[in-house]
């Protein structure tokens, strides 16, 4: 009575049943658990479920999408790159004169020293703009897509230093007058 | 994947990408359809996963087997759109027309079309008792017919996690079926017969 305990906690247990799953059973090992079927109705209607789910899963169709998916998709990752080299277009108007203006500041001018430069580099804009592409095309053929990436990142990099050091200029600028006046 | 169309993917040409949907185009489809349970949103989410597949190309090591990597990313795209819906989520919204139903050509009578309609039904309610990744488990393991390996590449699971997840999911829809279409049977065997 014992033995037959011990032998159905065997049945009902997880690793019989995943070596039962995967078909990792012997000869022997599926007769007695025929014979265990006979006499347990709990495995039975579990193996019994467990045979109807198989058999559902594995007749059901794999579903097809619609015949325009293919250029549907196609359409949808044109107009995806579209957007993207407008963001990228947008992001470098922007980057690029406030990375100028970081870069004078940094080197010790002014604000206003920054916006004439801004202006100049303005005035050589159509010399500027080829140039500009050609180094974009270069690099991203060197960087592939995490150019954007490496570029935003170091634009502010340079434009967070120079903030921090504009900050810390006009901060010490405010102490000294004050302590002048008084 | 051949290497000149991984160079060609990574270019971003859109021959390259219409090669590779059309070669991927219904696995792709299926594990969204499989996961989502709703054609519409399916079709949309596997358009989103062949975009997203271009935009991050050139993390795939060409050296490796190509479809898991990119079951991968539809996986991952599936889950990311089930965790932003509401927190109870059917797959009943898949209307009649969903891919899982009958199709034209399936079944040649009324009575077969009848019968795959019901089919399809119970395994909707099969996935739907499952977590995400579960229903990526199954989904991977029944009809794209991956390895335990290539199932562990797919999800980003340790193989002994895939082996245990996908045995617990198929024991709790095999208790599923149990208890919702093989147990009313049982209980209605058992009841007295009226005098």
């Amino acid at each position: 009575m014992q033995h037959n305990h011990a032998q159905d906690e065997f049945w009902h247990s997880d690793g019989w049943w995943m070596r039962l799953s995967e078909g990792r059973i012997s000869a022997d090992e599926a007769r007695a658990w025929q014979a265990h079927l006979r006499r347990c109705r709990l495995c039975r209607e579990e193996w019994r479920a467990w045979q109807e789910m198989e058999r559902l899963l594995t007749a059901a169709p794999l579903p097809r999408p619609s015949s325009t998916f293919v250029e549907a998709t196609v359409q949808r990752w044109s107009a995806h790159r579209r957007r993207r080299r407008w963001w990228m277009a947008g992001a470098i108007l922007f980057i690029v004169p406030l990375s100028a203006m970081a870069y004078t500041v940094l080197m010790g001018g002014t604000f206003l020293q920054a916006v004439a430069l801004v202006q100049k580099l303005w005035a050589f804009l159509g010399l500027l703009v080829p140039m500009l592409v050609r180094a974009l095309v270069t690099l991203s053929m060197a960087f592939g897509t995490a150019l954007p990436w490496i570029a935003a990142t170091f634009a502010l990099l340079l434009i967070f230093v120079a903030l921090l050091d504009g900050t810390l200029l006009a901060g010490s600028a405010v102490f000294m007058q004050r302590r002048s006046r008084r | 994947m051949d290497i000149r169309l991984f160079q060609a993917a990574k270019r971003g040409e859109e021959t390259a990408l219409e090669q590779i949907i059309t070669q991927y185009q219904r696995p792709v489809y299926a594990l969204c359809y499989r996961m989502l349970g709703n054609a519409a949103e399916a079709e949309d989410a596997a358009q989103e996963v062949f975009i997203k597949m271009m935009t991050k190309i050139h993390t795939y090591d060409p050296s490796r087997p190509f479809a898991p990597w990119l079951f991968r990313v539809a996986t991952n795209h599936c889950r990311d759109r089930l965790r932003r819906r509401r927190p109870v989520f059917s797959l009943e919204e898949g209307g009649e027309e969903g891919a899982w139903e009958w199709m034209p050509g399936n079944a040649v009578n009324p009575e077969a079309a009848v019968e795959a309609k019901e089919e399809a039904e119970a395994v909707r309610r099969l996935l739907e008792c499952l977590s995400p990744m579960d229903r990526a488990l199954v989904t991977l393991f029944y009809w794209q017919g991956l390895s335990y390996a290539e199932m562990a590449e797919a999800t980003g699971l340790t193989l002994s996690a895939v082996k245990s997840r996908l045995f617990r999911a198929r024991r709790e829809m095999a208790r599923h079926l149990r208890r919702e279409i093989l147990q009313p049977e049982v209980s209605h065997a058992a009841q007295p017969r009226p005098r």
